[in-house]
């Protein structure tokens, strides 16, 4: 049985980046097609989520939204998950001065407002998809340092590690087996339900003028968007967060079975 | 023992002077000053621009108007508001104690919740729940929270306390306990494959207690988590303040920055960023005390 | 298999929990219909209020951005200041056009073609306890000239220099103002909230820059400042020594919700008694909880202007205003809401003129397009992060365009970075804001060559003529015909695309009575008492 809910975990995932990579065959209308005569209709058969208050399809702004904030959210996640957790565990294992370093520029980064990272970004790389990605994956990277930091501290020190050392194993074998398996259990879980966090993100630095301008839809725009409409057409905001906790829900089903099979193979191994 | 601590405060002064250089140059890059914001889409005239740029030292380079900054921050007299002229270190003082307050009563309601439910889940095994109301939890940020608490109030027509700090907590509370749960329960789970908990387990401890060892041994990483929340809330919870209008240090940055005012922006950066560097410092001691083995290694 | 059960299960629960509470509001949509007029019948000043020591608490959509009502020039910073502070004449609406009353001056009398005499009420008090005085009012005319953006757009000529020559003082209550060159416009003038008295002491100790405390915020209105916190709320206290009518409650609070829900929210649970900012779309869901929904035509003209320097041809400035489709903009995007432009000022304005409206042609605007060789051009469309109606707006005026072979790409930008690029920098090619002036004259100062509001450069210097024969054309008839020419002139230069004129839409609890709206979004509590 849990072998299928991690199938369908997977077949969600596949499902939001097959309509997200063929969005332009499978929306209905074109996604800024603005239709005054028809706005905040609720869902039916000619628009099966309903219209936005441009009388915009819903559907067909969600699937493009889809390819946007999953390029976005992927992307920076990725970027800060690794240079974060790996800078972690480098700044726990030689400690002194690189740790030290480190610790002062994530302290930095970590002190800096999300806006005002994404103002610098701006100011530097410029607006559009890169930026953004950039902008939001500095913002997630001190996290990662901090958690990856700490837990590779508490791990080092264990005995099996010291027997590891003893019997000549290198700092980098042992914080790759030792550190990375006991990482897992909180940075991986902490990564995906950041996703939220970083569609969110996104959202809130088209304030600053980053971010996709409109009419490009993102799950973020879409949800401050149509949030100020919950009181007339409440499917409208529903519909993007179903989605983001559809995705939160499988991720957080395919780490765990992922985290399952690394470790049977590494006790294999 | 002297020296050590010296040399983490010379470690935070560090922090703060490269915080407030790049947050202030950041500021001043983007388009737009004081003076804009003063007059709007009008413009005032050209000797009265020049008498306000004097006063606002926007006369002189960056780096000269960064020195002034820095000078009055060590001297204590951090300006006043541009805009209400009250004394910024008044008024941040004011913000902070309302932020801090946020920020601790958000962490102990988190806390409490995620070892309850972390208790009820792997003591009592009700996992399954728990981890589908995680996923509600976090699935939606934490301004649309406050948007159903609302919602629920005005259907109830029940007042909403606006500018005090229950729905704020209320909200960071509900949207923060998702991914808390999981990081605890993962490590405690962990910590349950340990070979020492099978150890006690052995001996016949009960399961509470083996919880209780269990739980200890998730402290250090779960703490490095809770006080990282804990510093972005007291640097401000930006939406959910501003929902509740509750004046907290997030509303203070954003309204400092969108009518630039240069002064309550350096000393809203000064306090934030020796606050989280100090908080740091605090999280890496709270760590030695909880696993004495980094203790004894140092 | 459970699991995901189990997670759907919660999903289809929250679903119908939010279609429960939109059913619930929606149900009784259509219960009670009952337009509500807003009565604003002449006010009777002898009448006095019923005393109450309640709390009034409203709920605005944007803090205000200063203390120094010279210095005002948001909505909210005349809603909130202009409690505190009042001019020597005072804009009235009678529910279909403006007037302009006199208010701390009893009387006045123009001596000759450039010298009025003004006489002041007795017995007017500062809220700090000091007598009005002529030189009070000396101090703050002249720092409104200084200092003030909208003031010295007021009071200054088409070359910029200041229209009042002197003011000079017979007695403590007695003045006359001297002007350089006839000015018709200037009880109108007088009239703005940017004209506002202050106490001399207060106008001098803040002559360089604007007030920056408090306890210096001192005029002579119904209402003093108790407190502000940015962002959050600002507290006004009933001030006792009022000269006028004395409001009925005792206390004021502003709250800032920006959040649209979190104002909705507010007046359906009673945190607030009036809101401001309420967007059409909400109107029904108020009205079926029993909520009064208040409308009134509004002074704000919203545009998407048009970089002259850029776009010299007037065709295709023209050709632009023809693309858009502005009755179905009104009856859709804003429900009603709103006027379609039939002109450059608001219908509002005694002598506001109606023109031959740019009716939705696509066709000719093609035509016009094609004939000045503009088709296939790329425009940016410049807006405003602070407002989402302009940022939905940007999305529709883009279809439009797109439709006459104008491509457009919209820029979000942050507010205070946007005023830069349009006002100072001119650094666009379309830009989407809505000026709200407070008299006909201001609104057409706008499109004088070189004028600070005049973001898309318009120049024409049969405008500055035409203006500055206003300016000095006693005869009420022929001026009046000079006010047709220059409205039709610059409406078909089109600067701008004429969108139309925003209603104001406040909504107020049963409770509230006796309010009254201004097309300028002031609230007026003159005879408001809670019932």
């Amino acid at each position: 049985m849990r072998g299928l809910v991690a199938k369908i975990s997977l077949g969600i995932i596949f499902a939001e980046i097959f309509l997200a990579l063929l969005a332009n065959f499978i929306a209905p209308y074109p996604y800024y097609r603005v239709d005054l005569e028809n706005r905040l209709r609720p869902p039916s058969p000619t628009h099966i989520l309903g219209t936005d208050p441009l009388g915009r399809d819903v559907f067909s702004r969600l699937v493009y939204a889809l390819r946007i904030s999953f390029a976005v959210a992927i992307l920076s996640l990725a970027v800060a998950l690794l240079i974060g957790t790996a800078l972690g565990m480098v700044s726990a294992i030689l400690g002194s001065v690189t740790d030290a370093v480190l610790s002062w520029i994530f302290d930095v980064v970590y002190a800096m407002p999300g806006f005002f990272i994404a103002i610098a970004i701006l100011l530097i790389i410029g607006s559009g998809v890169m930026g953004t990605a950039a902008a939001i994956s500095l913002t997630l990277t001190p996290i990662f340092f901090r958690l990856s930091r700490s837990a590779a501290r508490g791990v080092l020190v264990k005995q099996y590690v010291e027997v590891a050392k003893a019997l000549g194993a290198s700092t980098l074998r042992i914080a790759l087996n030792y550190v990375g398996r006991e990482l897992m259990a909180v940075v991986i879980p902490a990564a995906v339900y950041m996703l939220s966090d970083a569609i969110a993100l996104e959202a809130t630095l088209s304030v600053v003028g980053l971010g996709v301008n409109p009419p490009t839809p993102s799950l973020g725009n879409m949800i401050s968007e149509y949030k100020d409409y919950v009181f007339v057409a409440p499917w409208l905001v529903a519909t993007p967060i179903a989605i983001i906790a559809l995705t939160i829900a499988s991720l957080n089903i395919l780490a765990k079975e992922l985290d399952k099979k690394l470790n049977a193979f590494l006790e294999a191994a | 023992m002297w020296l050590h601590i010296l040399k983490k405060l010379f470690y935070v002064l560090l922090v703060v002077l490269t915080t407030t250089a790049v947050l202030y140059s950041v500021a001043r890059l983007f388009p737009g000053d004081p003076i804009t914001v003063l007059y709007g889409e009008t413009t005032p005239s050209p000797d009265i621009r020049k008498l306000l740029e004097a006063r606002l030292w926007l006369d002189k380079p960056i780096y000269a108007q960064l020195l002034l900054y820095w000078k009055r921050l060590f001297t204590g007299d951090w300006g006043v508001s541009i805009f209400s002229g009250e004394p910024v270190l008044t008024l941040i003082l004011r913000r902070y104690i309302n932020s801090l307050a946020l920020a601790l009563a958000t962490t102990i309601t988190t806390t409490a919740l995620c070892v309850l439910l972390v208790y009820l889940s792997t003591v009592k095994g009700y996992d399954k729940i728990f981890t589908q109301l995680a996923t509600v939890s976090t699935s939606m940020p934490a301004v649309l929270w406050g948007i159903v608490l609302m919602l629920v109030l005005a259907l109830l027509k029940m007042p909403i306390p606006f500018g005090s700090i229950v729905m704020p907590l209320a909200t960071l509370t509900i949207a923060g306990v998702g991914i808390f749960y999981t990081i605890l329960k993962n490590l405690i789970e962990k910590a349950f494959s340990e070979p020492f908990i099978e150890m006690y387990r052995a001996v016949g401890m009960s399961r509470a207690r083996l919880f209780i060892r269990a739980l200890h041994y998730a402290m250090p990483v779960y703490v490095t988590a809770v006080l990282y929340r804990l510093g972005l809330i007291v640097a401000g919870a930006i939406a959910t303040e501003t929902l509740f209008s509750y004046p907290g240090m997030g509303k203070l940055l954003v309204d400092a920055f969108s009518s630039r005012d240069y002064p309550v922006l350096l000393g809203w950066s000064a306090m934030i960023s020796s606050t989280l560097a100090l908080l740091n410092i605090f999280g890496d001691l709270l760590h030695m005390y909880i696993d004495p083995r980094i203790r004894e290694e140092k | 298999m459970n699991r995901k059960f189990l997670y759907l299960v919660i999903l289809i629960i929250i679903a119908v929990l939010a279609s429960y509470v939109s059913e619930s509001f929606l149900t009784r949509r259509g219960a009670s219909i009952t337009i509500t007029v807003p009565t604003t019948s002449t006010t009777v000043y002898l009448l006095s209020n019923p005393m109450q020591n309640a709390t009034l608490r409203i709920a605005l959509s944007t803090d205000i951005s200063t203390i120094d009502i010279h210095y005002a020039t948001g909505v909210a910073d005349f809603e909130v200041l202009g409690n505190v502070y009042e001019s020597l004449f005072r804009i009235t609406y009678n529910g279909s056009k403006l007037a302009y009353i006199p208010w701390l001056v009893k009387e006045f009398k123009q001596l000759n073609d450039t010298a009025w005499l003004f006489v002041l009420r007795n017995g007017i008090m500062f809220q700090n306890g000091e007598r009005l005085t002529a030189y009070d009012v000396k101090a703050s005319l002249e720092r409104s000239m200084r200092l003030s953006g909208i003031g010295k757009q007021l009071l200054t000529d088409a070359k910029g220099r200041p229209i009042i020559s002197d003011i000079v003082i017979i007695n403590d209550t007695a003045f006359i103002i001297m002007l350089r060159e006839p000015f018709t416009p200037l009880i109108e003038h007088l009239a703005h909230l940017s004209t506002a008295i202050m106490p001399r002491d207060v106008a001098l100790k803040y002559w360089n820059g604007p007030i920056n405390s408090t306890q210096d915020v001192i005029g002579t209105g119904p209402f003093m400042l108790e407190s502000y916190e940015k962002g959050s709320r600002a507290v006004l206290k009933r001030f006792d020594g009022y000269w006028g009518r004395k409001p009925a409650i005792q206390n004021l609070v502003y709250l800032i919700l920006p959040d649209a829900n979190a104002r909705i929210s507010a007046i359906l649970s009673g945190s607030v008694d009036i809101a401001t900012g309420v967007s059409p779309d909400m109107v029904n869901t108020l009205r079926a909880q029993g909520i009064e929904v208040y409308r009134v035509t509004g002074v704000r003209l919203v545009l998407v202007a048009i970089n002259c320097l850029r776009i010299p041809d007037v065709r295709v400035r023209q050709a632009l205003n023809y693309a858009i489709n502005r009755s179905a903009i009104v009856k859709e995007l804003m429900d009603g809401y709103a006027q379609v432009a039939m002109g450059i000022a608001s219908p509002v304005f005694p002598d506001a003129a109606v023109l031959e409206p740019y009716n939705y042609n696509v066709s000719k605007a093609r035509e016009l397009i094609e004939e000045a060789g503009f088709a296939g051009k790329k425009l940016t469309l410049l807006v405003s992060t602070r407002s989402p109606k302009d940022v939905q707006l940007a999305q529709v005026v883009q279809q439009y365009l797109k439709a006459v072979g104008v491509d457009v790409e919209i820029v979000q930008m942050e507010h205070t970075a946007f005023l830069k690029r349009v006002f100072i920098d001119h650094d666009f090619d379309l830009a989407i804001y809505g000026p709200s002036p407070s008299s006909l004259y201001y609104a057409l100062t706008y499109w004088r060559t070189n004028a600070s509001l005049n973001g898309p450069q318009y120049s024409n210097p049969e405008v500055d003529v035409l203006l500055d024969r206003i300016a000095r054309e006693v005869n009420e008839s022929k001026r009046l015909e000079l006010y047709r020419d220059v409205q039709e002139v610059i409406w078909r230069d089109a600067p701008a695309m004429w969108l139309y004129f925003e209603d104001v839409v406040v909504a107020a609890r049963p409770s509230v009575k006796g309010l009254q709206i201004l097309p300028f979004q002031k609230l007026v509590l003159d005879s408001m008492y809670i019932g």
